[in-house]
């Protein structure tokens, strides 16, 4: 069956525990839970537009607790853009993150200076003896990488559509926005694509 | 009591780490949930503690344990509970769907008691006996329900105070072992926690379908179970059809639970003239098992036999003399008081002479066109227009028999199976086939339907070539392809005037490119039109056709929204693309996908039918019909089968649905594939089928490829973005289904039973031989599950990190699905009563088994080692070999 060519596929990296779901159901679904639950994988809908027409945005929210390399390639050479996250107290996470942005250098290629990427330090609530990545060292790593940076926090909702937001408006090649006639927020059931 | 309880709970607890909870988890995950959960059980304990630490005395009831399946329980009851229902404080613990497991577990074991205690709380002295009071509960206990409240918080208080269980719990430190230290006492604690707990829980929100079901069938306490029945209004009716067959199993089955479920039946099948056939149908189908008592059988037989005399319709809303109908359409707590005898008293009320006095009706006779008509006109008639355009409901009121167009369009079908059955070769019985479908289109359109499809629909058509019989050996499946127009109503909602193809065919085939045949009557789908327009359009030209076509859409849907849609052009195709557009795609699809078509096989006419992608067969078939300019149109697809029990796989059906909710719920990203199933009778059944597949066997047979070789073929070469994608379907399928496969002990899985779809995805088909049963019980498919070397191999070979993957997922599966245990279990449990079918031949055990296969006890690294286990036995099964050669010896299944 050939993939909707009207979605816009992000996808989201990062080490085990720093945050990806809960980035990513804070931004779908406004909610944010203490609890600690593996991903293993799960996809999140959402209708934004895109040159000035409906399309969907497919989150895909990835496992940073196991390491499957041919899904992590499969998710890279399908995704339109990429969050790459780690936790601002844990410098081993900001680690993590670069052997995945090689896979993403090398299987895109050329065509690397188009895509949206941002890397985002989450957890920027935490008090600062907590905190091993300063905000100018995560400034710049992106800036070696070539990619925009952030911190965010899922738990205070800080930066966290300001984040998804500023990807979209990175995507050059097409006009990709949340705004959908002022209801970004509705989350769009898997079915609903087969429309008459 | 509470002194002793360190050391009790000390001595315990290793044994209830054993045995549930406290799963580790692999990847080193905080154990929050599961505190979360044992501490609010713990609330539940301490209700039911706190009776003791007020210092209510007791009065001696018999044990009441979990294991013991009959419970004796003393009711020493006083005069009406009403009071001590009302003191049912609103409490500060409610329950959360992280607690609902433990909820159950607790309330279910108990529920026996629950009167005996509610009253005791309220006033200890009098020992009467009387089991009605319940009933009146929430009626007269809603007035002083603040006064109450107040005391409650009191109550509360105090047991904060005295409960050492309780503060312990808040700590959090001792939560594991607490419970099980109620475990110990259970003869008071939960006693006392009954009544009290159950009736919270049955007001609670997470008391669901599933949970109403599962205590229906436990609970032996009238006023639990009419409680039970009465909540069942308040629910949503797709979800409590969804426990259709449970409900029916249990009608039949268990005679206090058909009484106080009886006048939802009724409601529901005055409402609904489709659910008044599925019950029947179900009501016949499980109303046959022989073993059953004799004096078991009328009511089942009754109900059907109520449903199918038609007299259950919709009220007429003027008759004032039954207040009955305004309580079910608002369903609030207040119903409680309902009997059977309002149910008949509204059955008197309904009764109209049923003979219409119309001798043209020719009901069932095929050959006279009308066989599926039942002569009623209310909806045509101008009245039935008037309302209409006003909004209005209009009511049949010609007494014309409702039920009857759809049963004998049933029956139909079913005798054309029976009529296949009875020929010897293939390619005759499709012969046969095309001409009774020729012979049934004749009596189409009429308000019949599929009763898969969840959406309102007629049958407008049955487009005779492309039905197909299937595979089976001696019985007779067919598949038919049917043409609906979907509208609002399935009773009130019009008839599609029937629609002739016309003469133009010729004309249109002329136009034909070369060998284009599949489009005999291209244009026939103008002729509906033409007679009240433009007479002489109809000239050879494509183009003014096509034009036509595409003003003639216009004009039906609104125009101006109609343009703007015309002008995004990124989005899907609109459907109303003219007929030569859609002969050019089919032809350039055709072309294109050629080489993946399989060649047709007289053996085996339905490979190259079903082989055909979903989408081109639907433009196909619209572009031919006579109905295809319809906006409404849709096409849908029915397996029909005779001579077979479907009741296994209703039930197999129902347990996918509900891995797939729990997987989804668990954000588990297992995929499986649940198709519906309808029981006509004990022996014959429709089947949705499952579009754009082919078995594995057809794979072999017709490609003669290794599965991974296939897949290249398919998607492209294995780092393709195409074939990872397919790659990663496959695995997600396949670990779902084996972990289905062995929680459900399906067997007999040749490859034949195993469909691959067209995106990757695996499916399992046929669930004929689950639970105890195993074709023949030759001890063949001894393992696990089956995954077989080529199954790895397309995921990459065993060490691969998709195949740990494959492994992750069915662990991960496992785990959730054993959270969700108690949705499963009642599924089989009640089925498991009330029918003899093959798979519960070993009885009770049938369930303990399936219960011992989610291994509660283990830890989640033993599970972890347990998936490991199964998985290697199963990839190095001898007897899945041996298994596949003794299906292609027997039956040339490869």
């Amino acid at each position: 069956m050939p993939e909707q060519s009207n979605d816009y596929r992000v996808v989201v990296f990062g080490a085990g525990g720093v945050g990806k779901s809960s980035l990513v159901l804070r931004f779908v679904k406004g909610t944010f839970r203490e609890s600690y639950i593996p991903t293993i994988e799960d996809t999140y809908r959402q209708v934004i537009s895109c040159n000035k027409n409906i399309c969907t945005l497919q989150i895909t929210d990835t496992t940073g607790s196991h390491q499957f390399p041919a899904m992590q390639r499969l998710s890279i050479s399908k995704g339109h853009a990429f969050i790459l996250v780690y936790s601002v107290c844990s410098r081993q996470s900001l680690e993590e993150l670069r052997p995945i942005w090689e896979v993403i250098r090398e299987l895109k290629g050329p065509d690397l200076s188009q895509i949206p990427i941002m890397l985002v330090g989450n957890k920027c609530d935490e008090s600062a003896e907590l905190r091993e990545v300063s905000t100018s060292e995560g400034q710049g790593q992106a800036g070696e990488w070539g990619v925009s940076f952030m911190e965010t926090s899922a738990k205070t909702n800080h930066n966290v559509k300001q984040l998804f937001q500023e990807l979209l408006n990175l995507e050059k090649s097409r006009n990709v926005s949340l705004q959908v006639g002022g209801k970004a927020n509705s989350r769009v059931a898997k079915d609903k694509c087969d429309l008459m | 009591m509470s002194e002793v309880q360190p050391s009790v709970a000390h001595m315990k607890r290793p044994k209830f780490v054993g045995c549930k909870d406290s799963v580790p988890s692999v990847h080193g995950r905080p154990n929050n949930n599961l505190n979360n959960k044992i501490r609010l059980s713990n609330h539940q304990r301490n209700l039911s503690l706190d009776f003791r630490s007020m210092g209510i005395l007791l009065p001696p009831v018999a044990q009441v344990t979990s294991s013991s399946g009959t419970h004796l329980t003393l009711h020493h009851r006083n005069r009406s509970l009403d009071s001590a229902l009302q003191r049912i404080p609103e409490v500060d613990v409610t329950p959360s769907p992280e607690c609902e497991t433990v909820t159950s577990m607790l309330a279910g074991d108990q529920l026996q008691a629950d009167p005996s205690k509610t009253a005791q709380r309220d006033e200890l002295a009098s020992l009467g006996s009387d089991d009605s009071g319940i009933l009146c509960g929430s009626d007269s206990g809603s007035s002083d329900s603040n006064a109450t409240r107040e005391s409650s918080v009191e109550y509360l208080s105090n047991e904060r105070r005295q409960s050492r269980e309780s503060l312990d719990s808040d700590a959090g430190g001792e939560a594991a072992a607490e419970t099980d230290v109620a475990d110990d006492d259970s003869e008071r604690s939960s006693d006392a926690s009954k009544g009290f707990g159950m009736l919270r829980l049955l007001e609670s929100k997470v008391f669901d379908v599933s949970m109403a079901m599962h205590y229906l069938f436990k609970s032996k306490e009238p006023g639990v179970q009419s409680y039970i029945a009465n909540k069942m209004f308040s629910f949503d009716n797709h979800e409590v059809d969804f426990y259709l067959p449970q409900l029916v199993c249990m009608y039949i089955q268990m005679h206090d639970v058909a009484e106080v479920i009886h006048p939802y039946l009724i409601h529901r099948c005055r409402q609904s003239i489709d659910f008044s056939l599925k019950c029947a149908w179900l009501l016949d189908a499980y109303s046959s098992d022989a073993s059953l008592p004799s004096k078991k059988k009328p009511l089942g037989i009754k109900l059907r036999n109520l449903i199918l005399s038609d007299e259950l319709r919709p009220k007429d809303q003027r008759t004032p003399t039954i207040t009955l109908n305004d309580k079910l359409t608002v369903p609030a707590k207040k119903s409680h008081q309902r009997s059977q005898s309002d149910a008949s008293a509204l059955i008197v009320g309904m009764r109209r002479s049923s003979s219409a006095g119309n001798n043209r009706l020719c009901l069932g006779d095929l050959t006279s066109g009308r066989a599926f008509d039942n002569g009623c006109t209310c909806f045509e008639s101008c009245r039935g227009v008037v309302n209409d355009l006003r909004g209005k409901k209009t009511e049949c009121t010609c007494s014309a028999p409702r039920l009857a167009p759809e049963l004998e369009f049933m029956k139909a079908l079913i005798s054309i199976g029976k009529l296949l059955s009875s020929i010897p070769t293939k390619e005759s019985k499709t012969t046969r086939l095309v001409a009774e479908l020729t012979n049934l289109n004749l009596n189409l359109p009429a308000r019949v339907w599929l009763p898969l499809s969840t959406r309102p629909h007629h049958i407008v058509r049955i487009p005779p070539q492309v039905g197909a019989v299937l595979n089976s050996k001696d019985k007779a499946p067919y598949i038919v392809y049917v043409e609906v127009v979907e509208i609002d109503d399935l009773h009130t909602s019009i008839v599609t005037s029937k629609i002739m193809p016309t003469l133009r065919h010729t004309k249109s085939e002329e136009n034909l490119g070369g060998g284009d045949t599949t489009s005999l009557s291209a244009f026939s789908m103008c002729g509906g039109l033409c007679d009240d327009n433009d007479p002489d359009w109809s000239q050879e030209d494509d183009e003014i056709s096509q034009q036509y076509t595409q003003l003639k859409k216009h004009v039906d849907r609104d125009t101006l929204s109609q343009m703007s849609q015309e002008s995004s052009d990124s989005r899907e195709p609109p459907m109303w693309i003219a007929a030569g557009e859609i002969r050019r795609r089919l032809s350039d699809s055709i072309h294109e996908e050629k080489n993946k078509q399989f060649t047709h096989d007289p053996q085996d006419p339905s490979a190259a039918v079903l082989k055909e992608p979903w989408h081109d067969k639907e433009r196909r078939i619209r572009e031919s019909s006579p109905y295809g300019h319809l906006s409404t149109w849709n096409l849908l697809s029915v397996i029909v089968k005779c001579g077979d029990d479907l009741r296994q796989e209703l039930m197999a059906s129902q347990l996918l649905q509900m891995f797939q909710k729990i997987w989804e719920k668990e954000h588990v990203p297992l995929w499986v594939h649940p198709y519906r199933i309808l029981c006509l009778s004990n022996d014959s059944g429709l089947i949705e089928p499952i579009l754009n597949t082919v078995s594995l066997h057809q794979v072999k047979k017709h490609r003669q490829l290794s599965l991974l070789q296939y897949f290249i073929q398919e998607h492209g070469p294995p780092t393709s973005e195409a074939f990872l994608t397919a790659q990663k379907n496959f695995v997600q399928s396949c670990a779902a289904y084996c972990l289905f496969c062995y929680l459900i002990q399906v067997k007999d899985r040749h490859n034949g039973n195993i469909l691959l779809k067209s995106d990757g995805h695996l499916i399992h088909i046929d669930f004929g031989f689950i639970l105890s049963m195993s074709p023949k019980n030759l001890g063949f498919e001894t393992s696990p599950f089956k995954l077989t070397a080529e199954f790895v191999e397309v995921m990459g070979g065993d060490q691969s990190d998709m195949f740990e993957y494959f492994k992750i997922l069915i662990l991960q599966g496992l785990v959730a699905a054993r959270k969700h245990m108690d949705m499963i279990i009642p599924l089989v449990e009640i089925m498991r009563s009330g029918s003899q079918l093959p798979c519960f031949k070993s009885g009770a055990a049938t369930v303990q088994n399936l219960k011992n296969r989610f291994h509660m006890s283990m830890t989640e690294e033993q599970l972890q080692l347990e998936v490991n286990r199964m998985v290697e036995v199963s990839i190095h099964s001898l007897s899945t070999k041996l298994y596949d050669g003794f299906q292609y010896f027997t039956n040339g299944i490869l």
